[in-house]
This record gives structure tokens, sequence and C-alpha cells, in this order.
């Protein structure tokens, strides 16, 4: 699958930095256990000192921020992160951390049941054609930017499908797909990446500043901001509404993976005069994220109402949904580096950063005008 | 310009945290189905009152 080269078939032709595919089978659970326990204490730590904070605002009649336990957890992360990650005696906590993804997918799968399908299809399709309308201007903005920065053109597609789809994802799909070189595959995940850890504390900030609503907000978050976790952690840092929006609008997002990077393969082996290898359906299949499907059994599942799970057990699904996130957010923060802003080519961070800038202030636009005209999101 | 030059030959090593997050990325997309296997097995449980509503 892929371009027909010397490369191996599937999405893992190439592995970025010299990483090849995990198996699920190679990993050891002892290995995990000092990186989830690391998980649990920061993200727990999180919840602690935002309970911390409103109970000594209570006690002493002291009118505090309510700052949201997300913020907490990322914040810890970022410090124990950045003060130990180079400490070789850390590298323990290394296998457990990589797990965050994992409980992510699991969040956004039990947070199904907090949707009733309706609502699913009724969002879900204004967000689509929002979708639609960002992932066409995304591409293009990042061609024209590729062009004048003179880039070469598969980091310039492989920034394109970053940041108009889903981030990491996305550019570990088309790499295989493309047959790009780690390098280039390195320097648009290092852009993105860095982009992403941006946009954590600046969409919430310019969301409170425009006085958007939850709802807007979230949808905002999920069609612009790049990767699955930050979309959900900067909607989680605006309100359990907005996060509700960002993981729908940014599930959609994922779901087209598939369908953006097949043309890009296409283009691209057609240039250098390949032939693309198997099948275009198994192409498709093979980089949908089944999570998104999982989500959608859980939300028609809530939608039967009483007969499949009743009101106290789509409240314990939901608290969950909570605690996988809670995880998430503390592996973000751990994993997130201030270093890595300054330690990449400033090309593609320039041409990443210019074209993302572009398109929030567009999709803040298609939302803010969704919101307005057609009948609210 | 050669190929190098393009991409921005002024660029550093790829930082040992983004190693890391690249792993993370791939263990999820390799953990994808899992996910939602652990879901059911979790809303099993919670149907069945084995984990209690809090």
């Amino acid at each position: 699958m892929g371009i027909g080269t010397n490369s191996s078939p599937g999405i893992a032709v190439t592995g970025v930095a010299g990483e090849d595919t995990i198996s699920p089978a190679s990993l050891d659970p002892v290995r995990l256990v000092p990186g989830l326990i690391l998980l649990f204490v920061i993200g727990y730590g999180g919840k602690w000192i935002e309970a911390a904070i409103r109970r000594y605002g209570t006690t002493h009649h002291h009118a505090l921020p309510n700052i949201e336990y997300v913020l907490w957890a990322i914040l810890i992360g970022l410090v124990i992160g950045n003060c130990f990650s180079g400490q070789r005696w850390f590298k323990m906590f290394a296998p457990g951390i990589a797990t965050y993804e994992f409980w992510l997918k699991l969040g956004i799968v039990l947070l199904g049941t907090r949707f009733l399908l309706r609502d699913v299809i009724k969002l879900g399709g204004v967000s689509l054609a929002l979708v639609a309308i960002e992932i066409v201007f995304a591409f293009a903005l990042m061609v024209v930017f590729g062009r004048l920065f003179k880039l070469g053109p598969k980091l310039t597609a492989l920034l394109a499908v970053g940041s108009s789809i889903c981030g990491v994802s996305a550019i570990i799909a088309a790499q295989g797909a493309i047959d790009a070189d780690e390098k280039d595959s390195s320097y648009a995940i290092a852009a993105i990446l860095a982009l992403g850890a941006l946009s954590l504390f600046s969409y919430p900030a310019i969301g409170h500043s425009l006085h958007l609503s939850d709802r807007a907000y979230g949808v905002w978050a999920g069609l612009s901001v790049d990767n699955t976790a930050e979309a959900t952690a900067a909607g989680a840092l605006y309100s359990e509404t907005a996060q509700k929006a960002a993981v729908l609008v940014k599930t959609t997002r994922n779901a087209t993976i598939g369908f953006v990077v097949l043309p890009v393969a296409l283009y691209f082996a057609t240039r250098g005069g390949h032939q693309f290898e198997g099948s275009k359906a198994g192409f498709l299949w093979k980089n949908f994220p089944k999570f998104v499907l999982g989500f959608l059994f859980f939300s028609a599942l809530a939608s039967m109402g009483p007969r499949v799970f009743s009101a106290s057990q789509i409240i314990s699904l939901g608290n969950l949904s909570r605690w996988a996130f809670l995880l998430t957010f503390a592996g973000v923060g751990l994993r997130t580096n201030v270093q890595e802003l300054f330690q990449q080519g400033p090309k593609p961070f320039i041409v990443g950063a210019l074209a993302e800038i572009f398109i929030a202030a567009v999709t803040l636009a298609l939302v803010t005008g969704a919101d307005r005209f057609v009948g609210g999101l | 310009m050669s190929r190098e030059e393009n991409r921005g030959s002024d660029a550093g090593p790829l930082h040992p945290s983004t190693k890391q997050r690249v792993r993370a990325v791939r263990l999820g997309l390799s953990l994808d189905g899992w996910a939602v296997v652990a879901a059911i097995a979790l809303a099993i449980l919670v149907r069945c009152g084995v984990v209690v509503p809090w």
C-alpha cells in the first residue's frame, strides 16, 4: 500500500526518527506501571488543587478564580517533564507515559454516552460542512505558504495534512503513503507539536476575550487545533460543554484522514511515475480511526434510553471518560517540552504558524457565522 | 537551491520529547481498536453493577 517503491506495505513504511510501529503484544505491563502511576498522580493532583482552591475560597469568603483541573494537570506535567525528562532515571516512566493517547481514545469512546445520536447527527452535520471547508482552505493555504517559503513538496504536503486533519497521526499516515523521508516528517511533526502547545494557552484566552459561547468555542477548537489531545484539552480548559463540542468536531475531522491522505498519495505516485499499490478501499479502512466508530456506537447505545443504560450508569461512564482524559492531560503536559519550540527548523515553524493563524481566523469567522446566521450550532 | 536548503538547513535535531510524543501517537494508533474493546468492557462492568455508580 502506498507508493510502489522499495518500501514495505502499510502506513508504518518508515518510522519517524527511527521508530517502528508499536505492537500491542510487545507491551510489557510491568514496565507500564511507573508511568501510569505518574499520570494518575499528576491528574489527581490537578483535581486536588482545584478542589483545595475552591474550598479555601468558600471557607475564607474569597472570590478566587476557578482554575480547572485540566490546566493544573498540564502545568504540573509541564514542570515535571521539563525538569526531569533528561534524567536517566526518568526513562522508567516513559512506557507508561506513552499510553496517554490510548486513554484519550478510551475517553472519547466513553464520551459517546453523553451524546444522543440525534445531537451527533445535528452537530456532526454542521461540523462536517465546516470541516470540509476547513480542510480545503487549510490545505490550499499551506501549499501556497510552502511554495512562498520554498519548502520541499513532501514537507509541504506533510504540513498540509497535519494542519488540515489531525496533526501527528495524519503526518504519520501520510509519511508512509507518500514515501517521505524521516527528516521531512520530523520537521513537520515538530512544527505541528509546537503549534499545538501554543494553542493550549492561546485558544482559551482568545475565546474568553471574544465572549464566545461554550458551543461555538468548542466547535472552533475542534476545527482548528491540530492534535486531538490538544483540541480536547483546549476545549476542557474552557468548559465541559466546550470540550464535548471540540471532541465531536475533532472526531469528525479525524474521520476524514484516509480521504485526504489517499489523494495526496495518488498525486505523489503519479508525479514520481510510480503505481499506487494495493486496494484504495483497504487504504481508507486502514487509516480510518476506529475509535470514531466506538464513539458512534456508544452514542447509539445511550440514545436507546434506560433499556441499555440507566441515568446513573450514564453518569458513571461519563466519570470514567473524565478519568481517562485526566491521564491524557497529564501526558500532554509531560510530553510538551519548552525547548522543542526553539530546536527545530524555523522555516517549517514559520510556515505552520502563519497558516495556523489564518486557519484559526477563518474557522473562527465560519463558526461565529454559523452560530449567528445558520440558526446556532 | 538544494532540497536540504529548501527544508531549512538550520534546523536542529528532533527533540527527545518529540520522539516520545511520536511514540505515544504510534502506540495510540496501534491500540485504536483496543480502546473500543476496553470501553465496551468497562460499559459491561458498569451495566452489570460491578463498577458501582458514583
